[in-house]
């Protein structure tokens, strides 16, 4: 049969995917679980988005490793970690590692050098030169024992370039889990999956692989086969050489007839010719996970909004329908998205241009959670189980070194954004496991900045026979003593991140949140004080951040929409929320809450709580929060929604002598009237100064109301 | 009279054996979704408080005259509470006319009134049918309760100890806390009248 008129069938088989889809009917949802049968756990801090040499990063996997979980300065000790380097293939060994590792310790206004010696000066932006005859910036092909015939595979350039699936299986495995047992934390192999059909998405197969606390000898072959199957980069054809890969699964007649025979994997895309396959093939791959880890694996779309909307002709972004079709086709493995992106300190914050969905970031945040009611309200509102995270996306450090503090383009992993992740069984028995259990159940929060550090967010049903005083009490109190020990409240009849309470209608419902807003200061290398607070004259330092107030956000479920109900279903975001299928208009700040409204303590816990009388509907709550107040110029609005990062670009003055030399000068015209040539707060700096916070949600299920059907 | 009581931290209850014997402990209770736990706590602090209360005790509050000479029913009210609490989520407990007759016609808490109380209860029982998971609220054990600060309109103040028990049954359980509300007594029962706010 003609392969390419297969895939045309197949594509256009696509437009009635969403049919398909529909069978993926949720699991009939159960209420949160008793206290009693949760174990006791411990929210942990990761990162699972960054990159080495093995694509382009500019680390070796060491070096990004005792980055993110060591603890010098400015390090982000982190409790785990996930290497992610995208598919396809790199021609530079990352195993192998700078030399001296740690030339200097890191510090403000070190010299960087492309020629050394290392020390007195340190590594420039793209790291350790492959000039210097040492370290990650070497080729595979001049590093191995036997040179090219070491790298398998297709490929013809010089030096030749290694798949990526080799790379995991052969080299960077086995480098992760000496790292991880030497350093006892869990880290392990994923893949920044250059996805067919659309930009990115942080994936990982964990089946096999034997981290810390693990013992053994494990390996990555699942996680190397995914990337050869399902990375849009990797256009080997071996099928793993010895590996003999078949990328087939199981009862998907839309994969396996269109496998490429010698490849034994798709290998088309979104074209003109094959209109939307690459999403089709992404879709196969989330199944490929079901079917073989169904446990272990993660799909997380990553900086979703940067590359535009969805394109079936291209590789570009996502619209709400693909979110729903991930999470449709594996509720247990699609469950959330990196609306918050990474690259936090480049001129264009999240390496997003004005050309992103939404036009840049908002507070550091993509548009489809930063818009109170947008895209991922709908998906709320849908009683989804589908979470925000945030990962450093490092690559580098822009125009300074990896030993250097200031940075015009990516933070280290843990330096500025942290997820916080429940993991049960607590930090002294971390697993792999566990972390991705973890993120799976919602149970988790992501702060910059270290703005907050411990979040408790319950939501109760009133005791009817307390008084409401002392039933507020005795949950202010639970949730304060959570935050005291770093875990959660555990009481029946709470539920908190990623569960669902299940209350009769009429119930009153107490939402308590306690927070830490650490004392003393965070990873920023500035002391001076915040240029965006120092506009209405509040002198903070960039490195001591206060947490100004928190947005207690609502919103009701009306269930999940059917994929045939494409009006419902499918669209494009636009502004103004013109896109009825990527919207949910019941969604608003329904509290704020600030110094007047919260009771603080002096390690910094603040312990705030809302009655929420009568509930009648399905409805969901969720957080954030920020060191800004509302109205602030350039950074937020009236209603203390984040502004657009373009906005503040070039218009907010770092008038300190402190301010740093790399920052952008204003320019003529520009909006605040600064004067030509002044510092700006710009780069690492005006991602210092715009610190934000975001809970998961925690869903109240009204008894013959709407299910909240994807929730426990 | 034979008696056993529950000693609070600077008081003592007294209640009738019986009553809890049969009342307390009744087997349709049991068939409910009992803290048991809770339960063998209070036989044992009766128990305890029997030999104490030989030694005397009491409120160090000045009670007013009428009040001061009902220690007994300061005692049952405290007594019937803190049962009531460690049952309300089983039907009977969410029924029981004893319970809601612990709520002064008066009582205003938050908004909450008398009659939204009694409706809210038979709400949650008529729920529970409805669902496995419910009611669903979050359960509170009353210990170290006391009632002081008489005035001589016959209000006083319930102070107690408000604890779940859930998971967390450690000494200093993170979840006590202290609390004080209105009672009032009047027609020789103590009864709850809330904290008088409207909202």
């Amino acid at each position: 049969m003609n392969n390419t008129l297969r895939l045309r069938q197949t594509a256009l088989a696509v437009a009635s995917l969403a049919a398909l889809l529909s069978a993926a009917a949720p699991e009939l949802a159960l209420a949160a679980d008793k206290a009693k049968t949760k174990a006791a756990g411990t929210y942990t801090t990761g990162d699972f988005h960054n990159h080495t040499t093995c694509s382009d990063g500019t680390l070796s996997i060491k070096k990004l490793v005792d980055k993110s979980v060591g603890s010098s300065a400015g390090a982000g000790n982190l409790d785990w970690f996930m290497l992610a380097d995208h598919g396809g293939g790199s021609a530079r060994n990352c195993t192998l590692s700078e030399d001296p590792f740690t030339p200097v310790a890191p510090a403000l206004g070190l010299t960087s050098s492309d020629t050394g010696p290392y020390p007195p000066a340190t590594y420039p932006g793209g790291g350790q030169p492959a000039s210097t005859a040492k370290g990650p910036n070497q080729s595979w092909e001049s590093t191995l024992p036997n040179g090219r015939a070491g790298i398998l595979g297709d490929g013809t350039a010089t030096p030749k370039v290694m798949w990526r699936w080799q790379e995991i299986q052969s080299f960077q495995y086995a480098v992760m889990e000496a790292e991880s047992r030497a350093r006892s934390k869990p880290m392990w192999v994923g893949l920044e999956q250059n996805a067919p059909g659309h930009e990115h998405i942080s994936t990982t197969v964990l089946n096999g692989q034997l981290p810390w606390p693990k013992t053994g000898t494990g390996n990555a072959n699942l996680q190397a086969q995914y990337e050869y199957c399902f990375d849009r980069s990797d256009s080997d054809t071996s099928r793993g050489v010895t590996n003999l890969w078949d990328c087939t699964v199981q009862g998907s007649g839309n994969n396996n007839a269109n496998l490429d025979a010698t490849a034994k994997k798709i290998t088309g895309n979104n074209s003109a010719s094959t209109p939307n396959l690459g999403h089709l093939k992404i879709l196969e791959g989330i199944r490929w996970m079901s079917e073989k880890a169904p446990n272990g694996s993660i799909f997380v779309p990553a900086h979703l909004e940067r590359a535009g909307l969805y394109n079936p002709t291209g590789s570009n972004g996502f619209n709400i329908e693909h979110l729903r079709n991930f999470n449709n086709a594996g509720p247990r493995i699609a469950f959330g998205f990196e609306s918050m992106p990474g690259h936090g300190a480049e001129i264009n914050r999240g390496s997003y241009s004005t050309n992103a969905v939404g036009g840049g970031t908002f507070g550091g945040t993509g548009v489809y959670a930063a818009e109170v009611g947008g895209v991922w309200d709908a998906l709320l509102g849908e009683g989804r189980n589908w979470w925000f995270f945030a990962s450093s996306d490092y690559h580098s450090r822009g125009s300074f070194g990896p030993d250097q503090r200031e940075t015009t383009s990516d933070f280290l992993p843990g330096e500025y954004t942290r997820d916080h992740v429940m993991v049960r069984s607590g930090a002294a028995s971390l697993t792999a496991e566990g972390i991705i259990d973890g993120l799976r159940s919602g149970n988790s929060f992501v702060a910059n900045g270290q703005l907050i550090d411990r979040l408790s967010f319950t939501v109760c049903a009133a005791n009817p026979a307390l008084p409401r005083a002392a039933n507020k009490a005795l949950l202010e109190k639970a949730a304060t003593a959570a935050v005291s020990k770093n875990n959660e409240v555990r009481i029946d009849g709470c539920a908190t991140m990623g569960e669902k309470l299940v209350v009769r209608p009429g119930s009153d419902v107490i939402v308590t949140i306690a927070l830490r807003d650490p004392v003393g200061t965070n990873l920023s290398p500035y002391s001076f004080a915040n240029p965006s607070l120092k506009q209405i004259g509040v002198t903070q330092p960039l490195n001591a951040p206060v947490l100004d107030h928190v947005d207690l956000i609502n919103g009701n479920v009306t269930g999940y929409v059917d994929p045939n109900n494409l009006a419902a279903y499918a669209g494009a975001w636009t502004a103004n929320k013109g896109t009825p299928a990527a919207v949910n208009p019941s969604t608003k700040v329904v509290k704020v809450f600030d110094k007047s409204g919260w009771t603080a303590a002096a390690d910094g816990t603040l312990t705030m709580s809302y009655r929420v009388s009568g509930v009648k509907a399905s409805q969901y709550f969720r957080l954030r929060g920020t060191n800004l107040p509302a109205n602030l110029p350039y950074e937020t609005d009236a209603n203390g929604n984040p502004l657009k990062d373009f906005d503040a670009a070039g218009n907010i003055a770092c008038s300190d002598a402190a301010c740093p030399a790399h920052l952008t000068l204003a320019v003529a015209g520009n909006k605040a009237g600064l004067a030509v040539g002044a510092k700006t707060s710009s780069y690492d700096v005006a991602a210092w100064a715009d610190l934000w916070f975001y809970s998961n949600p925690v869903f109240v299920e009204v008894v013959n109301s709407v299910k909240v059907a994807g929730v426990r | 009279m034979d008696t056993v009581s529950l000693v609070h931290k600077n008081s003592f209850v007294i209640w009738p054996k019986v009553a809890f014997a049969t009342a307390f402990i009744h087997p349709a209770l049991r068939a409910q979704k009992m803290n048991e736990r809770s339960i063998r706590r209070v036989v044992a602090a009766c128990g305890l408080a029997a030999l104490l209360s030989a030694c005397g005790g009491g409120s160090d509050a000045p009670p007013s005259t009428d009040v001061a000479s009902n220690v007994d029913k300061q005692n049952t009210f405290i007594a019937d509470y803190t049962k009531g609490l460690m049952v309300i989520n089983t039907y009977v407990g969410l029924t029981s006319a004893s319970f809601l007759d612990l709520f002064d016609v008066s009582f205003l808490d938050g908004g909450n009134t008398k009659p939204l109380l009694g409706a809210s209860f038979a709400q949650e029982a008529m729920a529970m049918a409805a669902s496995p998971d419910l009611p669903s609220f979050p359960m509170a054990a009353l210990s170290t309760a006391s009632i002081s600060a008489c005035d001589s309109s016959n209000v006083c103040t319930l102070t107690g100890t408000l604890s779940n028990n859930d998971v967390d049954t450690s000494a200093d359980n993170t979840t006590a806390i202290t609390f004080t509300t209105r009672v009032k007594y009047s027609d020789g029962k103590f009864r709850l009248l809330g904290d008088g706010t409207a909202s």
